[in-house]
């Protein structure tokens, strides 16, 4: 399966996938000029790998220390991808963290439970930096 | 510039409480450069994090709002830079975060629509409207950010934000000013 990892630059996030390991991982920040153009590959990247339907468990590890509101709308199309996976048995476990001092992400974290139940959120709080 | 101007203008800035202020092209380059500086300087004001990260957030909507709407000052060829001036300042309540560019005169009558219902929603609201927005499939060609970035600003505000247009009435097949400013 298709492993990639895109490189992080100060205004987007470095992006790790490797299906071998079970591990998607996103860290650094995220505020592009052109959102939805640095996330369409990426979007495709793991639709390919989840598609293929070979994984049975995937570890996503979210990271991000600011994002801009572009970028929350295109990490909901990242976790629309990941809970129908999900639902079709691949076990997805996403840790999402946050500072405490951060309440939109807090939020946010909560709203990703409520709204894609078959993705297992776990909140990471990081202590305010 | 006269000597004696720039004189008046840094006092000016000063009296008014200006902590950052940058005016003209913006791109991706100028805005990574600015958001550090951004950050150094609200660390030597003293905000504090959850402030600091407001202050911060609000401001890239604003930078992301110009250079998706911003139209061109002035010049008539050449590239296509988008101008604004964005600016943040201690106030009476908190910081103030501002924000001013030209943008197309038809689009002024969606723009102030959304301003107003944006400023009519208590918190609550506010934070429904966005998880709407976020889920919301609709791709509107004419809102890159589908109304998210407002949203985020009225979530990060104290009080609702207070917009201008100028002039306003807006002049017809031309250019609006607008002015946003957001108290955190």
């Amino acid at each position: 399966m298709d492993a990639f990892h895109v490189p992080a630059t100060p205004l987007t996030p470095e992006v790790r996938m490797n299906p071998a390991d079970g591990l998607l991982s996103m860290r650094g920040e995220s505020y592009p000029e052109h959102v939805l153009s640095f996330y369409a590959p990426i979007l495709e990247k793991i639709s390919t790998v989840l598609d293929a339907g070979k994984l049975t468990l995937l570890r996503v590890d979210m990271h991000i220390t600011y994002y801009n509101s572009a970028s929350a709308k295109a990490f909901h199309r990242i976790f629309q991808l990941l809970d129908k996976a999900a639902e079709k048995g691949c076990a997805i476990q996403l840790l999402w963290h946050f500072d405490e001092e951060d309440d939109m992400a807090r939020d946010m974290g909560r709203d990703i439970r409520e709204d894609f139940p078959s993705i297992n959120v776990v909140d990471v709080m990081l202590a305010a930096s | 510039m006269h000597i004696d101007r720039f004189n008046q203008f840094v006092a000016d800035a000063g009296s008014s409480g200006v902590v950052f202020y940058h005016s003209g092209p913006l791109d991706e380059g100028t805005i990574a450069s600015i958001g550090a500086l951004l950050r150094l300087r609200l660390q030597q004001e003293g905000a504090s994090g959850a402030q600091s990260r407001k202050v911060f957030a609000t401001f890239m909507e604003m930078a992301q709002n110009i250079l998706h709407y911003g139209s061109p000052d002035g010049a008539d060829t050449g590239p296509v830079a988008k101008y604004g001036a964005l600016c943040v300042a201690h106030g009476a309540d908190g910081f103030e975060v501002m924000c001013g560019n030209f943008m197309d005169s038809a689009q002024v009558p969606r723009v102030r629509q959304r301003l107003e219902a944006v400023k009519g929603m208590e918190h609550e609201h506010v934070r429904r409207a966005y998880r709407e927005q976020l889920a919301s499939d609709q791709e509107d060609p004419d809102s890159k950010g589908a109304g998210l970035g407002l949203l985020t600003m009225a979530a990060s505000a104290k009080a609702p934000i207070e917009y201008v247009f100028t002039p306003d009435p807006p002049v017809q097949d031309g250019n609006t000013f607008l002015y946003l400013k957001v108290i955190i």
